[in-house]
């Protein structure tokens, strides 16, 4: 069993009963991957993945500020390796810690086997918008100002892994239809 | 022994480095949250259904799974639904109606996750869950069934309650 799991489970902080899930004190649930994709096909075809990004920004941005809370005094970037950590056991893909840039904060994840891009299949465009979101969500809360994310390498592409930078929305290139569809403004 | 550690020991639930699997079935953790999100955004253009289908067609699969690596019988498997929907954590679910001969079906769910975070609306919410005892059911009773929730706590009821019979929604 994977060890962080194994860990939280030792430790309660994951605590399993009768139809009730809670990570750290949060309570949690888990989806079928194809479900949530399936979901995801549905929004891309009128591009409204901007629904994904948006409700994953603004959840991985709560999750933060819940346990800046329960352990409060984390540094920065004590914080950043830890939430990299909390990712990887959501079964989302193997994240890694790229590049943190606090000054101009700026943080590139890398995200190995990305359950999304292998359930979704082949793509011309980025999937991994959940991803993206968490990211973006949690970077904003951690750096203290409203960051963005895009996908610049994706599975579903044909690239070996996927890559996020999380970066003010100026920092990023961003076509315009991008801009609607991906991050709805 | 409950069932997670029992599924964990028997390696049917893994969890691994960036991946989790029910069966073989690949699951994610998911904020509720993020479900409220998009459930609400969705019943603006009423496309709520969207959830009801994806998550039948899901449970579908992980049941068929469930019943090529299991020698259980039938009023056996039927056992099994609750069990392993209470792992998925929506609630805790329990079978209230159980009739065989007319394929019909009652189920409740107790501290139902969705409406604890979405509070009151003026439908039931749990179209995601009435999908995955559709799916479920219509894998172990090799039949399409479908299902409705009939109460909801978001709509002022106790519990959520749900019947599921014979057809397809």
């Amino acid at each position: 069993m994977f060890t962080l799991m194994a860990k939280l489970l030792m430790s309660k902080q994951v605590k399993f009963s009768d139809g009730r899930l809670e990570l750290m004190g949060i309570r949690d649930s888990f989806t079928p991957g194809v479900t949530f994709v399936e979901i995801q096909k549905e929004l891309m075809k009128s591009g409204r993945q901007h629904l994904i990004y948006s409700s994953a920004k603004k959840s991985g941005y709560n999750w933060f500020k819940y346990m800046s809370k329960v352990y409060s005094g984390m540094k920065q970037t004590e914080a950043v390796k830890w939430g990299v950590d909390l990712m990887s056991l959501s079964g989302w893909g193997i994240p890694t810690l790229e590049k943190l840039d606090l000054e101009k904060k700026i943080t590139i994840f890398n995200l190995k086997n990305s359950t999304v891009a292998k359930l979704y299949g082949k793509s011309s465009t980025p999937v991994d918008h959940f991803f993206r979101g968490l990211t973006a969500g949690g970077g904003s809360y951690i750096l203290n100002e409203d960051l963005d994310c895009v996908e610049t390498h994706c599975l579903s592409k044909g690239d070996g892994f996927c890559r996020f930078l999380v970066a003010p929305i100026n920092l990023l290139e961003v076509s315009s239809k991008s801009l609607r569809d991906d991050f709805g403004r | 022994m409950d069932i997670a550690t029992e599924l964990i020991i028997s390696n049917k639930l893994q969890f691994e480095e960036g991946e989790i699997k029910l069966f073989g079935t690949s699951i994610f953790l998911i904020p509720p949250e993020v479900y409220m999100f998009l459930y609400s955004e969705l019943d603006k253009t009423g496309q709520t259904d969207i959830f009801y289908k994806t998550c039948q067609a899901s449970a579908f699969e992980l049941f068929t799974n469930l019943i090529k690596s299991s020698h259980k019988d039938i009023d056996e498997l039927i056992a099994f639904v609750p069990k392993i929907l209470n792992l998925l954590a929506y609630g805790k679910v329990s079978i209230t109606k159980k009739d065989l001969s007319n394929m019909v079906f009652e189920f409740s769910l107790e501290s139902p996750l969705y409406p604890e975070i979405f509070g009151k609306y003026q439908k039931p919410i749990d179209v995601a869950f009435a999908g995955l005892l559709a799916g479920s059911l219509s894998a172990v009773l090799k039949t399409p069934m479908r299902c409705i929730e009939k109460e909801c706590v978001s709509t002022g009821f106790g519990n959520c309650t749900f019947v599921a019979e014979m057809g397809v929604l």
